[in-house]
């Protein structure tokens, strides 16, 4: 079982990694909207699905895929542990 | 990993190509070079369950899964010579996937038995005069006003626009938001004030299917017609999509079978300097390489399927299909035509026709340079 603070730092470091790297990834955080901001498009909503499937081997169910499971770091984390096989 | 049919899959092909054989081909010539609907035949395949495949049975559809699905679309393309009409077809499938996952019990039990009897037509609009592959840089608003939403904006180049009943109209909700979170999918009724169709465009091919403008202007609906939640619209278009890029993979894969089947025959029958022409290598290295597109092709769109009917994404694996699948049918077409010679120019060949349909595989579902992109982002270049 992987433990809820290591979701978030992964999640945390695909975000400033992959979908803003221009962003400290210190400056995110946990409840800053990523809708809002831009950073999470419907590029990147893409993207952070495959690396949640790969990281964490999550199928989110598409119907499940909704702004407000997705708005935050802390959400999306959230959503990852709701799926995560015991 | 075992790549055959199961008896039930065996028996869906074959009677899908002997339907389409006997009842789907007559005056296809007469029908592409009047752009007309073909109404009477889209009836009789709806008959036959073709705009039910993959729909749950409690709302009258087959039950399908995706695999089964791909494999019942590459029949109907293998064997029906209209692409026009097979094209028509899969937007209708597409399409109710939308509200079968995303929509409310009420908007199902409403809609989706008359979308598996064929007796309503569906459409899918999204892409707009300005935003093609940005799709979600679209201006179409929709306004929450009470219990209701109302529309306002024009969608462009709208599939079975023309002729649908229900249209499933993606529509920004929260300008805030550019991407994700900022669109939502409503069901518009063809019945609804505002709500109106432009004539039909002129196409370099695929002439039976109807393409439209939609415009909406102050076109109000209730907010029951909201399919998913609000700001779940580029999700669900997202998985349509992914859906569609299979489909219509299965869709070129069996055009694709059926001209490698006429070019083996057209090569083996056809001789100069004393033999056939398939003898030669110039000829005979074209229809091998099609061959090998159309195995691997087939090979991505089952792969993919499976992947789906197992809960799990497949953008990457959709993309990938789509790409390779229309790019295949496309040089293919081409090739068939340089096979033919002069005779493959020729309208009464049909094969010049096939040759204009294919082009436009490359544009619709995303054009191969987006879908380019999404693998890139995939890879996390």
């Amino acid at each position: 079982m992987v433990a809820p603070s290591n979701i978030t730092s992964a999640i945390r470091r695909f975000i400033t990694t992959d979908l803003a790297p221009d962003l400290d990834g210190a400056e995110l955080e946990e409840d800053a909207s990523l809708l809002d901001s831009g950073i999470l498009d419907s590029f990147g909503i893409m993207s952070l699905l495959e690396f949640i499937q790969t990281e964490f081997g999550v199928d989110v169910p598409a119907e499940d895929i909704e702004p407000d499971n997705f708005e935050t770091i802390a959400a999306i984390a959230q959503t990852v542990s709701t799926y995560l096989r015991p | 990993m075992d790549f055959s049919f199961d008896p039930q899959q065996e028996q869906l092909r074959e009677t899908i190509i002997r339907f389409a054989k006997a009842e789907l081909n007559n005056d296809v010539i007469e029908r592409d070079r009047a752009g007309e609907f073909p109404h009477a035949l889209w009836r009789r395949c709806a008959e036959l369950e073709l705009c039910a495949l993959p729909f749950p049975e409690r709302y009258g559809g087959c039950g399908f899964d995706l695999l089964s699905t791909a494999i019942a679309v590459e029949a109907l393309a293998y064997a029906c010579h209209d692409g026009g009409l097979v094209h028509a077809l899969l937007t209708q499938l597409v399409s109710g996937r939308a509200f079968e996952i995303f929509g409310s019990p009420e908007l199902r039990e409403r809609h989706l038995p008359s979308v598996c009897s064929g007796e309503k037509i569906l459409a899918q609009a999204a892409t707009e005069a300005d935003s093609g592959s940005d799709v979600f840089s679209m201006r179409t608003r929709a306004v929450r006003d009470g219990d209701d939403y109302v529309i306002d904006g024009a969608k462009m180049f709208v599939t079975n626009g023309p002729v649908a009943d229900l249209v499933l109209v993606l529509a920004v909700t929260n300008p805030a938001r550019k991407g994700f979170g900022g669109h939502s999918l409503l069901l518009v009724e063809k019945e609804r004030a505002g709500f109106s169709s432009g004539s039909p465009f002129e196409k370099m091919g695929l002439r039976t299917l109807q393409n439209s403008e939609l415009i909406f202007e102050d076109c109000r609906i209730p907010a029951g017609n909201l399919v998913g939640k609000e700001g779940q619209g580029s999700i669900i278009f997202t998985e349509v999509m992914e859906w569609e890029r299979i489909v219509f993979g299965a869709c070129h894969v069996g055009t694709l079978a059926r001209l490698v089947d006429d070019c083996v025959a057209y090569a083996k029958q056809r001789k100069q300097f004393g033999k056939a022409i398939g003898k030669y290598q110039a000829i005979s290295s074209k229809i091998a390489r099609m061959k090998m597109n159309l195995e691997l092709a087939r090979l991505m769109v089952y792969k993919a399927a499976s992947l789906k009917d197992q809960g799990k994404r497949a953008t990457l694996e959709a993309s990938t299909v789509k790409i390779f699948a229309s790019e295949s049918l496309r040089d293919a077409a081409l090739d068939a035509v340089q096979i033919h010679g002069a005779m493959g120019y020729m309208t009464e060949t049909q094969v010049e026709r096939e040759l204009r349909d294919s082009v436009a595989s490359t544009i619709y579902s995303g054009t191969v340079e987006l879908n380019t992109v999404i693998i890139s982002k995939l890879l996390r270049l």
